[in-house]
């Protein structure tokens, strides 16, 4: 009890600092005696402010990634409110005009979908080719996943989707379905199950959309991704997760950490040593070079 | 290459009835200061057994956790220097280990003892023994500063004072070893050569396995001051919890086999059967050096971050690092007694119960080192069931057979047959009442570390209430022995 | 019964087998003989090709149940977020990432609630310091656990069946009321 009434019980959050003015004489020596390994570990130092990894799962509000958007702003689809949520089964007119249903789609493979505005002329054409280039990067389309492009538009016809396929040259590229929505009421329902939504002018063309895919899982949603462009490290994550390849843990971006054993490496999609597994090898490494110490410098025999 | 011969080797370390005496004046204290510590430390076991029961009233949590921070810590401490000193005393018939060294362990430990026990009792320090990191930076208004500067300080002097006695050690078998002839290589490559006892063998490879723990202590003791002192860095959680937990498992992992050093050196003393060092004995113990930096994992794999490999090395290092336990030490024990005249007393009890301990508790690993019951077994009381099996009825047991032998030898009374079948039943049956019962409450889901039982947890009352009897009945073992072995030890000083 | 209790049983056997050996071995003592060195060698490599087999028998059956990939061909039905933080879990469907979210779903914020037999992935993380889920179910016997560590997010799936409360308490030491830690998760009968 003295303590807690002195102030100085050892609580620490984070990196934050109680400035104590009664720090022991033991601390000092001991400060003393690590400088020089302190100076030995001041090559290692790395700064972890710079990491940009989205963790799967929603924590992105305080990470700040190149092309993606912080969720949690106002009106921006959250992945956490829709993971594992069930995608509407939309009626769909593919480019060919032939009908399909989106459940066939992600029966046959696990599906990327995207809603787009054939006559956009804002974010979508830009959009669609930051997606196409990060998908020829990631590779993959057509064989471990399909890319659909569904228009939300009811005002476009197959023939526009065609067009639009057409202008990015992807009318012939195995994987990609582009597609308009066979309804106003299953655009709608399409974008509400993906949490996007549309603004309307009174002319009926749209103000405002997000850009987003969602990543579609046996019918349901396993990945989201808002933002104005498609980084393909990113697409490599929500590819993982499409072929169940289960990543158990990740690690979470944080402040300046001395070492560590390991970095999460999203665009490679492993692990990379860091500084810190060789202190896990220094262990081992000192047993060796201190039983070649011990033994090589003593002659045995002599008493 | 030059040889050790015998007669060389009797006038390594005991050259003259002086130095004889010296050796057994430090080594008796030790054993003197190590009773005191394991009698204490063992009530305080008590005490949390009987607080874990609700048949105190409770003790505060805080005090409880100091408690037990003070008892895990102090016991490994406590068994690691009486193994280091037991060894070093046979040593000394060998080689010539550096007596000031010895007492320069002597008081580093002593110093790192009261430090410790003022950390905890005093500043309520209880972040356990092995001082997971962060925990000891967020005491939720429990210790103060001063204790976690303690407690780094305390560390710090037990470290340093057991790595240079280790080194020591070392270097005094490489006086009399080269590295191939200690560790028995002309032996594994059929090539004629030196006899190397097995006691030096099993020594020789425990201690180069115990420099890979002192370098991960001197690691993580380091990454945890760096991040207390004022403007300092934190450290990544999991490597130092990988760091932590290499270093303790290393310490306590060598703390065993130093006991079995002692069985291996002492118990042919009793029987008419011999050990020598051929070629199945020279591949286990080399083998060991290596499985021993592999098997650490095992406990962490209920952190899934880890990556998968070295869980999967942790579960295989651990398995096959039973296989030359079993098929040379505990067998070579057995082999050692079977139909053979055997002079039963005390110690060779001790000794012989200590590797059944060793056996057993290594059942028990084996099979918390599975990670598919690691899965409902981690951090459940089976884990206390296991390491108290090891080290109560293990190497516990070891080394108070060395110090009873030390006593008995120097005192020159001899060992009652009576009360040594006594005091061996008392242990052995309170003993393993207390593992038993600590095995089955984590079968039955009952967490480890807990200060007091929820409702959830209710049957966790009654198996701390029932393990109290079983205490009870290794208590008035422990004071049976102490009367025993510590009479012979005293008069044993005054020789 | 519990998987655990079963495991216990089997290491009272292994531990009165072991027992057994030595007992028999000292009362072998009354009745010295001399035993020829290569009949002990026959027997201890017998014993060692037996132990080798059992030992790779065991890993090979028991590797292949790994709690790290549970479920993992299977989408889950639910994400439950559990964040560790003295001395309380955080249990709610929406990410806990730090203090103020902490708060929050430990006070007053209602239990998460999902159907029986709904496939949960759990995703784990700690705010201060390690912190221990374990998964306790209606009956009071641990189905499961995963740590959680501060900076990192552990995933573990699990199936809850049985309709009841779920609880989720500490295993791993985390300071003074380190036993009074609780996290909750409702199962509800009937889908």
């Amino acid at each position: 009890m003295r303590a807690r009434a002195q102030g100085l019980t050892a609580d620490r959050r984070g990196r934050r600092r109680r400035a104590s003015t009664a720090r022991a004489p033991g601390q000092l020596l001991l400060g003393v005696a690590l400088l020089v390994l302190g100076a030995a570990a001041g090559p290692a130092q790395t700064a972890d402010s710079a990491r940009a990894d989205r963790p799967p799962g929603g924590s992105s509000a305080r990470v700040a990634g190149a092309g993606i958007l912080p969720a949690g702003e106002p009106g921006l689809p959250r992945e956490d409110e829709r993971l594992y949520a069930p995608v509407f089964d939309a009626a769909l007119v593919d480019s060919a005009g032939a009908p399909r249903r989106l459940s066939e789609l992600w029966r046959r493979r696990p599906l990327i979908v995207t809603l787009v505005f054939a006559r956009c002329t804002l974010i979508c054409p830009p959009y669609l080719r930051s997606l196409q280039r990060a998908v020829g990067a990631v590779g993959g389309a057509g064989e471990d996943y399909d890319v659909a492009v569904v228009s939300f538009d009811p005002g476009d016809t197959p023939a526009a989707m065609a067009a639009l396929a057409a202008r990015l040259g992807l009318d012939d590229e195995p994987g990609w379905v582009f597609a308009a929505a066979a309804s106003p009421a299953a655009a709608r329902e399409l974008a509400d199950s993906l949490g996007a939504w549309v603004r309307w002018d009174p002319a009926g063309l749209a103000t405002d959309h997000p850009a987003m895919l969602a990543a579609v899982d046996g019918g349901r949603v396993v990945r989201l991704l808002v933002g104005a462009t498609v980084p393909p490290r990113r697409l490599r994550e929500v590819v993982w997760e499409l072929r169940h390849e289960f990543v158990p843990s990740y690690p979470l971006p944080s402040e300046r950490v001395l070492f560590r054993c390991f970095r999460y490496r999203p665009d490679t999609g492993g692990v990379a040593l860091d500084w810190g597994f060789l202190l896990l090898l220094a262990p081992g490494a000192g047993m060796l070079l201190g039983t070649v110490a011990i033994f090589g410098r003593a002659r045995p025999g002599r008493g | 290459m030059a040889e050790p011969s015998d007669a060389a080797g009797a006038a390594a370390g005991l050259a003259t009835a002086d130095a004889a005496r010296r050796w057994r004046r430090a080594t008796l204290v030790w054993m003197l200061v190590v009773f005191a510590l394991f009698l204490i430390l063992t009530l305080l076991g008590l005490l949390m057994r009987l607080a874990q029961g609700n048949t105190l009233g409770g003790l505060p949590p805080e005090v409880f956790y100091a408690v037990l921070t003070l008892h895990g810590l102090g016991m490994v401490g406590v068994w690691y220097v009486g193994a280091m000193a037991g060894v070093s005393h046979r040593l000394a018939r060998f080689a010539a280990p550096s007596l000031a060294v010895n007492r320069l362990a002597f008081g580093g430990t002593l110093a790192g003892v009261v430090l410790l026990i003022v950390v905890t009792l005093v500043g309520r320090f209880g972040t356990g023994w092995y001082f997971l990191h962060p925990l000891p930076f967020h005491s939720g208004g429990v210790w103060p500063d001063w204790a976690v500067t303690g407690f780094f300080a305390s560390l710090g002097v037990l470290g340093v004072s057991w790595t240079i006695w280790t080194v020591d050690l070392l270097r005094a078998i490489a006086r009399r070893y080269s590295l191939g002839g200690a560790l028995a290589w002309h032996v594994l490559a059929g090539r004629p050569g030196p006899e190397t006892p097995p006691f030096i063998l099993v020594t020789t490879a425990t201690l180069i396995s115990a420099l890979a723990a002192f370098v991960a202590a001197v690691v993580v003791l380091a990454l945890f001051v760096i991040e207390w002192l004022p403007g300092g860095a934190p450290s990544d959680p999991l490597l130092m919890k990988n760091l932590i937990f290499f270093f303790g498992h290393g310490l306590v992992n060598i703390t065993m086999y130093l006991g079995v050093a002692l069985v291996y050196d002492l118990l042919p003393e009793f029987t008419s059967r011999k050990l020598s060092t051929n070629r199945l004995v020279a591949a286990a113990w080399n083998l060991a050096i290596f499985l021993v930096l592999a098997v650490y994992f095992h406990h962490l794999y209920m952190d899934f971050v880890q990556p998968r490999f070295l869980q999967y090395l942790g579960q295989i290092g651990s398995y096959l690092i039973s296989i030359p336990a079993a098929v040379i030490s505990i067998f070579s024990t057995l082999y050692l007694v079977w139909r053979a005249r055997v002079r039963w007393n005390l110690t060779s009890l001790f000794l012989f119960f200590g590797v059944m301990g060793w056996a057993i508790g290594g059942v028990e690993a084996v099979i918390d080192s599975t990670i598919a019951a690691n899965f409902r077994f981690h951090n459940t009381l089976w884990v206390p069931s296991h390491f108290h099996t090891y080290y109560l009825l293990g190497v516990v047991l070891m080394i108070l057979a060395f110090a009873h032998h030390l006593g008995e030898e120097s005192s020159g009374l001899p060992s009652n047959g009576r009360r040594g079948r006594w005091i061996t039943g008392l242990f052995l049956a309170g003993g393993y009442g207390l593992v038993v019962l600590f095995a089955l409450a984590g079968a039955d889901s009952v967490p480890r570390r807990y200060s007091t039982y929820p409702e959830e947890l209710l049957q966790g009352v009654t198996y701390a209430r029932v393990s109290v009897a079983f205490i009870a009945l290794l208590l008035a073992g422990v004071l049976l022995y102490l009367w025993e072995a510590g009479r012979r030890c005293v008069r044993g000083l005054k020789a | 019964m519990a998987p655990q209790l079963w495991v216990f049983i089997l290491y009272l056997v292994l531990a009165a087998v072991v027992a057994g050996v030595f007992l028999e071995a000292i009362a072998s003592t009354r009745r010295p003989r001399e035993v020829e060195a290569g009949a002990v060698q026959r027997v201890r490599v017998r014993f060692f090709v037996l132990l080798t087999v059992v030992v790779l028998a065991a890993l090979a059956i028991t590797l292949t149940r790994l709690p790290y990939t549970l479920w993992a061909d299977e989408l889950p039905d639910r994400v439950v977020f559990v964040a560790g933080k003295q001395f309380a879990f955080a249990v709610a469907e929406t990410p806990v990432g730090d203090d103020a979210e902490w708060l929050a779903a430990t006070t007053g914020a209602p239990a998460v609630e999902v159907p029986a037999g709904s496939l949960v992935e759990f995703r784990v993380t700690a705010l201060d310091v390690n912190h221990g889920v374990g998964i306790f179910d209606p009956g009071g016997a641990l189905i499961g656990q995963i740590q959680g560590m501060p900076g990192y997010v552990n995933r573990l799936r699990m199936r809850l069946d049985e309709p009841g409360r779920y609880d989720i308490l500490c295993l791993e030491l985390c300071g003074n009321l380190h036993s009074r830690m609780r996290g909750v998760v409702q199962v509800l009968a009937g889908d």
